[in-house]
């Protein structure tokens, strides 16, 4: 067996290229031949083949961070308020329905819509979702109400007449998250 | 679907109960060498189960070989278990019929190590392991994983990205794969190894 001081490879980006197939055909040859030889680049394969795979849903699963997920909310919310204040504008002029339409980069579109004693979520069916969950949070951040649901509506009593925010998250038959919608304001109650 | 973890097969598995130095010498090229050619014939077979054939199909070929004395350097063993291990994969895709396509995907390198049977290779409370460390890892560790075991870039590219050297890059890459291979084995997320 050899030792890492023989590896030609031990200064080389070749372990990590294999992992990820970006090898052309003689070095994959080549480099195959070495590392059933060399213990280092046999390590790396093996535990870079596990990390491409970990990557593959860590990326899927963005990574729980409660402190930054409540900037992220009063951000969103920040950003959500002026976005809702200009629709309640347009919507005194146009006379439009009581909604604000969300839309994320996973594509679940949110409708939320606000009753004199409910507020109303609906979303586009995700394909592959089992369930769906659905969170209101308030201002502060915090989780209000927190639903499953395998329909694609839910509505909520109480929150009439109070600043809250809707996510939608689609979940697959594991139970893992699969896309989700932004953070979006329920629209204040109608007059 | 749940995952089972496949591990190297015992010595008895090739050598018989009474033969104790072939036992060892079995329990030895086992070690060394499964995981490698379970490895090398997923990536050439796309599947698990006949990759296991291959590797089960090497093991034996290779100690057939130790007791008959063919092998007489024990230094070119590794190139012999490598050859027989890639003998027998292209042997499978002619006698599947999948020649010709299966080839081509080995010429072009049209290679994806993300494929399910790869996936496969790991078990899930490992795998579920690797996931929690890679995902409470800070962003630009996880960032400079991506960029070397699933965008392929090398240290350069890497370390443009990043705005750090390219050694600087490659000291950071093999520090999180030891970290990572340390909770493969059963080790904490610190690196420090398992009992």
């Amino acid at each position: 067996m050899m030792t890492s001081g023989d590896c030609d490879y031990s200064d080389s980006d070749t372990p990590s290229r294999y992992v990820a197939g970006a090898l052309a055909e003689e070095e994959t040859a080549a480099f195959e031949e070495h590392y059933f030889a060399c213990g280092r680049c046999w390590k790396e394969v093996s535990t870079g083949t596990g990390a491409r795979t970990a990557l593959a849903d860590v990326r899927k699963i963005p990574a729980e961070n409660p402190r930054s997920a409540w900037w992220m909310a009063v951000a969103a919310a920040a950003v959500i308020a002026v976005v809702g204040l200009v629709t309640v504008r347009e919507r005194s002029v146009t006379g439009g329905p009581d909604v604000i339409r969300g839309q994320s980069e996973e594509s679940i579109a949110v409708d939320v819509s606000t009753g004199s004693v409910q507020v109303r979520v609906r979303w586009r069916p995700v394909a592959q979702a089992a369930r769906y969950r659905v969170q209101v949070r308030n201002a502060e951040g915090d989780v209000i109400r927190d639903r499953r649901s395998e329909g694609t509506s839910a509505a909520f009593d109480d929150l009439s007449g109070r600043a809250v925010f809707i996510r939608v998250t689609a979940l697959d038959a594991q139970g893992e998250e699969i896309a989700r919608s932004p953070l979006v304001r329920a629209p204040s109650g109608s007059p | 679907m749940k995952k089972e973890r496949y591990s190297a097969p015992g010595p008895e598995a090739f050598a018989g109960e009474s033969d104790q130095p072939h036992q060892m010498i079995a329990a030895t090229v086992s070690d060394e060498y499964w995981e490698r050619v379970r490895l090398f014939a997923t990536r050439q077979l796309r599947d698990r189960s006949e990759a296991e054939d291959v590797a089960q199909e090497t093991m034996r070929i290779v100690l057939e070989a130790l007791s008959r004395g063919t092998i007489l350097n024990l230094d070119a063993l590794s190139g012999f278990v490598f050859q027989t291990a890639r003998h027998l994969c292209l042997k499978r895709m002619r006698s599947q019929r999948r020649g010709e396509a299966a080839l081509a995907k080995v010429a072009t390198s049209d290679i994806d190590p993300a494929a399910d049977a790869l996936a496969s290779l790991i078990d899930d409370e490992t795998l579920q392991r690797v996931r929690s460390t890679i995902a409470a890892l800070p962003d630009a560790d996880r960032i400079l994983l991506q960029l070397f075991y699933v965008e392929g870039l090398g240290a350069e590219e890497v370390g443009r990205r990043l705005s750090i050297t390219a050694s600087a890059a490659r000291v950071r890459k093999h520090r999180l794969i030891a970290r990572l291979s340390s909770i493969e084995r059963g080790g904490n997320a610190e690196g420090e190894p398992g009992t």
